[in-house]
């Protein structure tokens, strides 16, 4: 059980590099609005599998 | 591929709604036998058609949605944007050195989804455009543009004709936004950082835990110890540090306030937790305990500070309520608004927003629809010499005005910048919570002090801190600081699935409270639109004078053909064509009617020789028959009246409804009656409110003081309570003077009503209303109805019984768990396993029950 003293300052260091990015994230002002990139998706769905669509049809 | 619109240019137009925003096709002509209402929209139908989005009308049917109407206004009026000082004003660089400019411009009309899929497609319909950022919550949205390419007047133009009404922002707010961005980042820093640090605590704790019941090797034991306090001192230190800022600015007003039991339970954790540590006391440690609690009530917190945000700022809603333009009497010549002083003329069209306010100085009697500033239903026709206001409508003729206020000195300017300065200071109610905050604070703090100096006295210190801290721990106000904020955001986001948006929670409690409720008038207790509402009809004309009622009742999918005669049908027929070009509500009424019953289409009727009588009526000829549709002070109607037709018209007369005869080569055949119908909920809700709820109810309108008393008797309010011929500044008045009284609601959907909600208690908006209105209320009811107002009550009323049910139950733990940690009964292991019981209890219960 030794190897618990190298994998938990491991771990320790990956959850470092989580907050690291987080960080980053928060500061370029990702969270910033969190209402709109919900509703941006569903239109997104539509048009994407419009064009999947009218693609494959294409191919005959 | 395209979707269903282009499918239905076959059908025949009398039940067919308009392609674009499913609006009711009122007009017999060409645009209407294309399937439109107006120019509008079928101008943004065929942008939308043209650049392969049609799948925007899928996107809005799957949201259960319909386009908003554009304005009527089809020529473009941006070009003012171009102006050096306003590019200037308000667009910005996006990179220095560059020559990309971003501006924000604030939208009416956006409200699902499919409207944030089409304007970020912006950059696909005009090439100059380089991106589209939509920020739903505050309705805004950025764009960036190359100058070079397009210019700023053509991207709002292309904005306006998609069917939203773009206003640009000004970037004024940037001190404050700033530091409130700042603010909120911190605190996702805070939550993320405790996060990460308790689970990993949280993983090394169960060893812990495990190592204390049945042994662990002291290295394995040592190394998770001072890992976890590793860990636990960016929690300690930073997260945490909002709540010994609050605590400790409690202490210096002399105020307890409940983060001061937090603040110590967290410090004393630690502090107890690193001194066994250091001692090689590895397995009695608390680390976990404290980090989740802060992780917890973090949490808690930000969800309360998560409240809808909208634009307030009074200069944007000023010029989203009337025009940013002018046009310069005796030319074409359009002008700023702002570059107009006092004195200048200036000209406006029927169908047009007047700018500024002025007095008349050409065009005598003319009319105009004031309803924004003073909530009368009606246009009234203004004489040489009055005083028209911004913000008010012309409904037909032509006005010259003198310039005598400008912008923020017109008096819906004013009443906007009130606005501004009364949604800071509200009347403060002691709310429940925060007495049984203050409450609680004192206990725990004295029971923990009496812990500690009992144990000390008889046991020594390790054990007083022992009893404290796990006191401090066990008794830690999950269900105030966690559960309650959850509780209630859990009522507004069911509130919201229904409909009823409520702002922030304070809100739901303040509404417990009221005991007074105001109601507006046109648009809240009425439709707030001339509908008809009577009609008598002679069928023979030979013998006594014989009136029968027409039933009007009719829902659209009953048969017009076996509800009416043949007379009748083709009588309201002709009275629909005769007023087919007026604007007057009454026209609108009328011909609303006609249309909806498919009447107009089944009679396709070609007048001859329309021509109107000012004052009296409108004339036409028909197969050689002369019609008229004339106001019954004009024709003896007396003489031709039976019993009947005198009673129906003294009710109609006594609601101040508005009278219209059909007249058919002189002689009365049809009677019309118009008024602004009461919402057929409105008398159910009111008594259901005072019954059930307790609340006083009180009438306040702008329109005449006869109609608001009509409508009073109509809805049980007590006559007594029901005032007419109110202005808005009144009404702010009247609703102080009953806020000094008691907690008052006040209910509206005007900018006449704007100033009022903000003075009350609870601002409720209803459906329909003005974006004003609904920026300032509290409460915005989404369906229409008075009907979601009585659910609002009794709504809140549930959400307190579900506090109080938590604050009981949590309650009651807390005290087992207090008494054994004071007796030292409970150590901190199993206060740190009662604590999360107790916490996880009430936040089920928060999240499951139903209150909404």
């Amino acid at each position: 059980m030794d190897i618990v003293f190298f994998l938990l300052p491991a771990s320790l260091l990956l959850a470092l590099i989580a907050v690291v990015g987080y960080w980053w994230a928060n500061r370029s002002g990702q969270f910033e609005d969190l209402d709109t990139p919900a509703l941006r998706v569903l239109g997104d769905e539509q048009s994407a599998g419009e064009k999947k669509e009218s693609g494959e049809s294409s191919h005959d | 591929m395209s979707s269903s619109p282009a499918a239905s240019a076959s059908e025949p137009c009398s039940h067919s709604r308009c392609k674009h925003c499913s609006g009711e096709l009122i007009a017999a002509d060409s645009l209407a036998a294309e399937g439109f209402c107006c120019p509008g929209c079928k101008a943004v139908h065929h942008t939308i058609g043209e650049l392969g989005l049609s799948d925007y009308y899928e996107l809005l049917r799957k949201q259960g949605e319909s386009p908003r109407k554009p304005s009527n206004e089809t020529r473009p009026r941006y070009e003012y944007c171009n102006d050096a000082l306003f590019i200037d004003r308000y667009t910005s660089v996006v990179t220095e050195g560059g020559s990309l400019r971003r501006v924000s411009l604030y939208l009416e009309g956006m409200h699902c989804a499919a409207c944030v899929w089409l304007l970020e497609k912006l950059p696909l319909l005009n090439s100059g455009i380089i991106h589209a950022r939509v920020e739903f919550g505050r309705s805004v949205v950025t764009v960036q543009y190359e100058p070079e390419a397009t210019s700023l007047g053509a991207v709002c133009s292309l904005i306006h004709s998609l069917g939203y009404q773009p206003v640009p922002v000004e970037d004024g707010e940037a001190g404050t936004a700033q530091a409130k961005r700042h603010s909120h980042r911190i605190m996702l820093l805070r939550i993320g950082v405790a996060a990460v640090c308790s689970m990993n605590i949280m993983m090394m704790a169960v060893s812990l835990y495990q190592g204390r019941i049945s042994g662990i090797t002291p290295e394995y034991a040592a190394l998770f110890s001072w890992v976890s306090l590793v860990l636990a001192l960016p929690v300690v230190l930073f997260c945490a540090y909002p709540f010994y800022r609050t605590a400790w600015g409690g202490l210096k007003a002399g105020v307890l306030h409940v983060d001061l039991p937090i603040a110590l339970a967290i410090v004393a954790a630690f502090v107890f937790s690193a001194a066994n540590t250091l001692r090689g006391e590895y397995t009695l440690v608390y680390y976990d305990s404290l980090a989740a609690l802060t992780l917890l009530l973090l949490g808690g917190r930000w969800l309360q500070s998560r409240s809808v945000e909208r634009i307030t700022d009074a200069a944007t809603l000023l010029y989203a309520l009337s025009p940013r333009v002018a046009r310069s009497a005796g030319g074409e010549q359009k002008r700023f608004v702002e570059s107009l002083v006092k004195g200048d003329l200036v000209e406006v069209r029927a169908d047009e927003v007047i700018p500024v306010d002025g007095t008349i100085v050409q065009g005598d009697q003319v009319l105009v629809h004031q309803g924004i500033l003073t909530g009368e239903s009606v246009p009234i026709r203004l004489p040489l010499g009055a005083h028209a206001f911004a913000g008010t409508t012309v409904v037909s003729g032509t006005l010259t005005l003198r310039v005598s206020a400008v912008g923020r000195e017109t008096r819906l300017g004013r009443i906007l910048q009130s606005l501004e300065q009364q949604s800071l200071k509200r009347a403060p109610i002691e709310l429940f919570l925060d007495r049984v905050s203050k409450g609680f604070t004192a206990l725990v703090l004295i029971a923990a002090l009496g812990t500690f100096l009992f144990w000390a006295q008889s046991s020594g210190y390790e054990a007083a801190f022992t009893a404290a801290v796990a006191l401090l721990v066990v008794s830690c106000p999950c269900v105030l600081a966690v559960a309650t904020p959850l509780t209630f955001s859990v009522a507004l986001m069911q509130a919201a699935k229904r409909g009823i948006l409520i702002k922030s929670a304070e809100v739901i409690e303040r509404l417990t409270t009221i005991r007074t409720i105001v109601f507006d008038k046109t648009g809240t207790l009425t439709e707030g639109a001339m509908k008809l509402t009577a009609a008598c009809i002679r069928e023979r004309l030979d013998g006594p004078p014989h009136w029968v009622s027409l039933d009007i009742q009719l829902s659209p999918t009953q048969d017009c053909e076996s509800r009416y005669s043949e007379n009748a049908r083709r009588y309201l027929a002709i009275s629909a064509a005769l007023e087919q070009s007026s604007h007057h509500p009454i026209a609108v009424a009328v011909r609303g009617f006609a249309v909806k019953n498919g009447l107009d289409s089944a009679y396709r009727l070609a007048l001859n020789n329309v021509r109107t009588e000012a004052g009296i009526g409108v004339w036409g000829e028909l197969d050689g028959e002369l019609w008229g549709l004339v106001a019954p002070r004009s024709v003896n109607l007396a003489d031709v009246s039976d019993l009947h037709l005198t009673q129906v018209r003294t009710v109609a007369v006594n609601s101040m409804a508005s009278e219209a005869v059909l007249l058919r080569a002189g002689v009365p055949v049809l009677w019309l009656s118009c008024s602004d119908a009461i919402r057929s909920d409105a008398r159910e809700v009111i008594e259901r409110l005072r019954s059930h709820g307790g609340l006083t109810p009180y009438l306040l309108s702008g329109d005449q003081t006869p109609i608001a008393h009509a409508v009073a008797a109509q809805v049980a309010i007590p006559q007594a309570h029901a005032y007419g011929d109110v202005s808005p500044e009144e009404k702010r008045e009247r609703i102080a003077a009953l806020q000094s009284n008691s907690p008052t609601a006040m209910v509206g959907d005007g900018v006449n009503d704007a100033a009022a909600l903000t003075a009350a208690s609870v601002g409720i908006g209803v459906h329909g209303g003005a974006q004003v209105c609904l920026s300032v209320a509290d409460v915005y009811l989404t369906t229409g109805g008075v009907k979601p107002i009585a659910d609002l009550f009794e709504g809140a009323g549930r959400t307190l019984s579900v506090v109080r049910v938590s604050l009981w139950i949590s309650g009651g733990y807390n005290l087992l768990g207090a008494v054994g940690a004071i007796a030292g009964v409970i150590g901190p292991l199993e206060a740190a396993i009662l604590m999360p019981i107790s916490s996880v209890s009430v936040i089920l219960i928060a999240l499951l029950s139903r209150k909404f």
